[in-house]
Order: C-alpha cells, then sequence, then structure tokens
C-alpha cells in the first residue's frame, strides 16, 4: 500500500472513536462495573473494607476505586472516552446527513446531543453545585443567597389518620431589600421555593421539648429534650412531652428514670406534679423545620439535556413508524 | 378479590395456550386473549378502586406495582394478538402470559403487603406516577421481547428465527423510548423536585441505568452484523433479567431511596 492512500493518525483517530463497537465496548463495560459497585458499600472507611473483606480484596476495592465508584478512575475514565465516541458519532452521523442525499433522519442525532448536553450538565453540577442546610423554629430567619431574608411564619406536620406523615409544610415569608417578595410561600416536599438562583427543599424537621421546673426556693430551671434533672442518686431524663393543646393539664412529660447509672422506668408526669422536691410549672414542644439549600449551576444544562432525549425518543419513534418498522 | 378473579382469568388463559402449544399447530388459540382481556381489566380496575380509596393514583407501593405491571402485560398480549402486522407465536403468548401471572403470584405474597396506605408526602407527585407508570408499560413491551429471545434460541426452523427477531426489535424498539422516559427521564425530574438532585447513584438509579444500558447496547448491537441474532437475543435475555432484578433484586437485596417499591 502506498504512503498516500493510508490514512493518516487524524483520521485513524477520528475512526475510533466514531466507531459503533467502540460504543457497545464501552456501554457493556460501564455496566458491568456498575453492577460491581451495587454490591460493594461505597464511601466507606478503609477499616471498613478490611473488616469485611480480605486483604487482599480490601487492597483491590480501594485501590480499583470500587469504594467510591463513581467519581473513580475505573468509572470516569470510560465515561470520558464514551462522551468523546458518543460527540464524534453524533457529529459524523450529523455531517453525512446533512450531505448525502438520505432520508432526513435526525431523531436519533437529538437523542445523542441530548445525553451530550446531560453529561456536560452533569459535571458542572459535580463541579459548582452548593449545598446548604437550616433549621428554623417558627418566627426565625435565615439569609439566603443573592440578598433574600426567609423567616419561618408556621410549619405544621400533617399526619393520616392511621398516623403516617400526610405533609410537612413550612411556610415562608420572603424579603429582599425590605421589598416583600413572598408574603407567605409553603415550602413542601415535591414543591420546593426557587429564589433567584437558589432553591429551598423541605429535607427534614425536628421537635424540641421543655419544661420547665422550680425547687423549693421558687428558683425556675429549663429542662430541654435529653437534658436531666438530678436528686441524689437519682437521675430523671426528659425524653419527650406530649402536648395536649386543647387542655394542658392532658400533657405529659415522659421520663426516664435512672438510679446510680442503672434504668429503673419510664415515668410521666403532668403539669404541676412533683419530680421529687421540684415542681413542674410548664411544659411545652416547638417544631423546626430543616430546609435545604441547593445551588445548582448544571440544572438547566441536564433539564435541557433531557427535554432534547425526550424529544429525540419521540421524533425517533414516529420515524419508525413511517417508516414501517413499527 | 379482583386480583383472584384477575388470575383466575389469566391462569384459564394459560391452560388453554399450553393445550394449543402442545398441538404444535402453527395457528394461535382463538380465545385466549379475550381471557387475558378480562384479567387486564380487573387489574386495572383494581388499581383505579385503590386510586379513588387513596385519593392518589395507586401505584406507590410493591404490590400495587405489580397488580399494574401484570395487567398492562396482559393488555399488551392482547394488543399483540389483535394486530395483523406481525405473527406472534404461541409459545411468546404463553411464556408472557406465564411471567403475568408470576408477577400475580409474588402480589399474593407477604413480600407484598396489599395494606391500603396512603402516598407519604416523597410519592406525592405527578412525575412519580408518570415515572412508575411509563416504566412498567416499557418493561411490558420488554416481557414480550424476553420470551421472544427465547423462543429464537430453542426454534430451529430459519423463518421463524427470522419473524422471532422481528418480534424481539419491535417489542424493544417501542418499549425503549417509553422506559426511558419513565425510569429514567421522569424519575430523574421528580427526584430533583423531591430531594434536589437528579441524580444521587442510589442503587436502584444504578440498576435502571444499568437496565438501560444494556438495551441500548441491544438496539446498536443490531447495527453489527456479526451480533445480530444469537449474541442480540442473549443479550436480549441479560436485560430482561436486570429489569427483573431492578425491581426486586434492589428492593430486597440493597438499600436506598427506593425501598417503597
Amino acid at each position: 500500500m502506498s504512503a498516500e492512500s493510508s490514512p493518516g493518525w487524524g483520521v485513524s483517530i477520528y475512526n475510533f472513536f466514531r466507531s459503533l463497537k467502540l460504543a457497545i465496548v464501552l456501554i457493556l463495560f460501564i455496566t458491568f462495573t456498575s453492577i460491581i459497585s451495587t454490591v460493594i458499600p461505597q464511601s466507606r472507611e478503609l477499616e471498613f473494607y478490611l473488616g469485611s473483606y480480605s486483604r487482599f480484596t480490601a487492597w483491590l476495592i480501594v485501590t480499583t476505586g470500587f469504594d467510591n465508584f463513581f467519581r473513580s478512575f475505573i468509572f470516569l475514565a470510560p465515561s470520558v472516552l464514551f462522551f468523546l465516541n458518543l460527540s464524534t458519532c453524533t457529529f459524523h452521523r450529523f455531517k453525512n446527513r446533512l450531505v448525502k442525499k438520505a432520508r432526513k433522519r435526525f431523531g436519533p442525532d437529538i437523542l445523542h446531543i441530548g445525553l451530550l448536553v446531560m453529561i456536560i450538565g452533569g459535571v458542572v453540577t459535580v463541579a459548582g453545585r452548593e449545598d446548604g442546610y437550616s433549621m428554623l423554629e417558627v418566627g426565625e430567619s435565615v439569609n439566603v443567597p443573592g440578598g433574600y431574608v426567609l423567616t419561618l411564619e408556621n410549619f405544621e406536620f400533617l399526619k393520616y389518620e392511621n398516623g403516617s406523615p400526610k405533609d410537612w409544610i413550612s411556610t415562608v415569608k420572603v424579603l429582599k431589600d425590605e421589598k416583600v417578595i413572598h408574603e407567605a410561600y409553603p415550602i413542601e416536599v415535591n414543591r420546593p421555593l426557587k429564589l433567584g438562583n437558589v432553591k429551598l427543599y423541605q429535607a427534614s424537621y425536628d421537635v424540641q421539648s421543655f419544661i420547665l421546673i422550680s425547687d423549693p426556693d421558687g428558683n425556675m430551671y429549663k429542662i430541654s429534650t435529653d437534658e436531666w434533672i438530678p436528686v441524689g442518686e437519682d437521675i430523671y431524663v426528659l425524653r419527650e412531652v406530649e402536648q395536649d393543646k386543647d387542655d394542658s393539664s392532658k400533657s405529659l412529660a415522659h421520663f426516664d428514670h435512672f438510679k446510680n447509672h442503672d434504668f429503673i422506668d419510664h415515668l410521666d408526669f403532668a403539669l404541676l406534679e412533683y419530680i421529687d422536691i421540684y415542681t413542674i410549672e410548664n411544659m411545652e414542644t416547638t417544631m423546626a423545620t430543616g430546609l435545604q439549600m441547593v445551588i445548582d449551576p448544571g440544572y438547566y444544562p441536564i433539564l435541557i439535556g433531557l427535554l432534547l432525549l425526550t424529544l429525540g425518543l419521540f421524533i425517533t419513534y414516529i420515524q419508525k413508524i413511517n417508516d414501517g418498522k413499527l | 378479590m379482583m386480583p383472584t378473579i384477575a388470575f383466575i382469568l389469566m391462569g384459564a388463559a394459560a391452560v388453554v395456550q399450553v393445550i394449543y402449544l402442545m398441538r404444535k399447530t402453527e395457528n394461535t388459540d382463538p380465545f385466549s386473549h379475550f381471557l387475558l382481556l378480562g384479567g387486564a381489566a380487573l387489574l386495572l380496575a383494581t388499581t383505579i378502586q385503590r386510586s379513588i380509596q387513596i385519593n392518589f393514583v395507586a401505584v406507590t407501593n410493591t404490590f400495587e406495582s405489580l397488580v399494574f405491571f401484570s395487567g398492562v402485560i396482559a393488555l399488551v398480549l392482547f394488543a399483540y394478538r389483535i394486530q395483523k402486522k406481525w405473527k406472534v407465536y404461541q409459545f411468546v403468548l404463553f411464556g408472557s402470559t406465564i411471567v403475568a401471572l408470576i408477577l400475580l403470584a409474588i402480589a399474593s405474597s407477604p413480600i407484598a403487603p396489599n395494606d391500603i396506605q396512603p402516598p407519604i408526602p416523597a410519592l406525592q407527585s405527578s412525575w412519580l406516577v408518570l415515572h412508575v407508570t411509563f416504566a412498567f408499560i416499557g418493561e411490558a413491551f420488554f416481557t414480550v421481547a424476553f420470551i421472544s429471545s427465547i423462543y429464537y434460541l430453542v426454534v430451529k426452523d430459519e423463518e421463524k428465527k427470522l419473524n422471532a427477531d422481528r418480534i424481539i426489535y419491535t417489542s424493544t424498539a417501542i418499549g425503549y423510548p417509553i422506559y426511558t422516559a419513565g425510569a429514567l427521564i421522569f424519575g430523574a425530574i421528580w427526584a430533583e423536585a423531591a430531594w434536589g438532585q437528579f441524580w444521587s447513584w442510589d442503587p436502584k438509579e444504578t440498576w435502571a441505568l444499568i437496565t438501560w444500558l444494556t438495551y441500548t447496547a441491544y438496539l446498536h448491537m443490531r447495527f453489527v452484523k456479526k451480533y445480530k441474532g444469537k449474541v442480540s437475543a442473549i443479550v436480549q435475555i441479560i436485560a430482561f433479567l436486570f429489569t427483573i432484578f431492578t425491581f426486586f433484586g434492589v428492593n430486597f437485596l440493597l438499600s436506598g431511596l427506593h425501598s417503597y417499591g
């Protein structure tokens, strides 16, 4: 073969990356390694792997990166290759469709472009995502990036009749430069609040119990959940207040009673009852909401990628029906 | 009660199908698909009844998912049987009916309690409904492709192989976009709204991706001549086993965000 007829290295690399066989090999490799990753507990300490597997297996897991698979070389390297492969294939296919007088079948191209945009969005998310978390009680405020001030106006924990959770609703007021942006926005699971480039999600909640006790001299003490009242060798640990908002005399404070560090029993006290020398003067519960704040610069690229993927699938499907293949 | 009657109807369909299968005639039986349609109607009625009771589309636990999945398989089989474009073999009808029956049998077992429970907050989303229903509709077509792949591997006649290959391809080509939309696209959008991220590499998500990648590999393999036929049929079988593992295996063997369904 003459020197003129052999393809240059540039063409060889191009042909290598646009190869369908390469795509299949990479897909199967990523599939196979992903399967292995799901049976290995992820992101644990070295001691965990040493304790759970033989020394050699633990070494192999940690060295190959299977302990943190989706951030490891063994996942990222084939993913980068797949990205290059998919980009080259898409470019080649698209170019041929435009040049040749073949049927214009752009569905798979749009689908592939959607996948590429999604992968780019995923990389942007990994590189630039910021997460924050805030526990708020009613009346408390938090500053949100972008100059917003968010105040929790109300928090409700709704339950079904069987006691299972129905909804958590954090009603918030939002100000920016002392101007009201939202007077009362209910943040719920599946209903986040968007403020500029920040999204706030209903993530958790916490219940805090308090009691007020007085000693014979009239001194008052505030006891919170898991705090205790020492009386000689006895210790009374407050676990929870069960508050009856309609009739405070029916409210109960649940305690664990210990003597010399040994658990004795569970005790319930009502309002104005005595714990040895102490009198329960008041008891109440407060609820706090857990709001997650997310800044994700990859949000729109991923969303556009998903839309292109959907569009590509739909067009491909319609084209196949029109071609009589389905 | 309705799932039990559906099970009886579909069981009767399987009996009719197996009798015709043993007669070694080329023709498919004339009425088992009506029994399947009856079964599908009862299962979908069960979904509607439970939806009214919980005031939400009843696809939020394993029992409800199995009832829906089984009903859709029966419906897809009916559709395949009445269409005239492709020849559907008795073996494929029988095998797919057995899959639907197995799913219903699991639905009546202790691993899928049928208590009527209203959805927890994370599940109260239209995206969840689209996610689950589309994924199962796609998987119903994958079931037909799976049984056709087994048929492809056991049958000797070349024309039957060719026709089975066509059924495998068309079922996958119909199921793939529906599954992609449901399992991946709608699932990702729902996850973003509920937990603030499109993808979190939860075991169920990873296995849904593994399943999708395997079907993707199958569709691309058809462009490579040497992978056509036997190799693609084997990949199809593996892909369906992954589908089933994604549904059951992950729930019971691996922990994650999807432990409820």
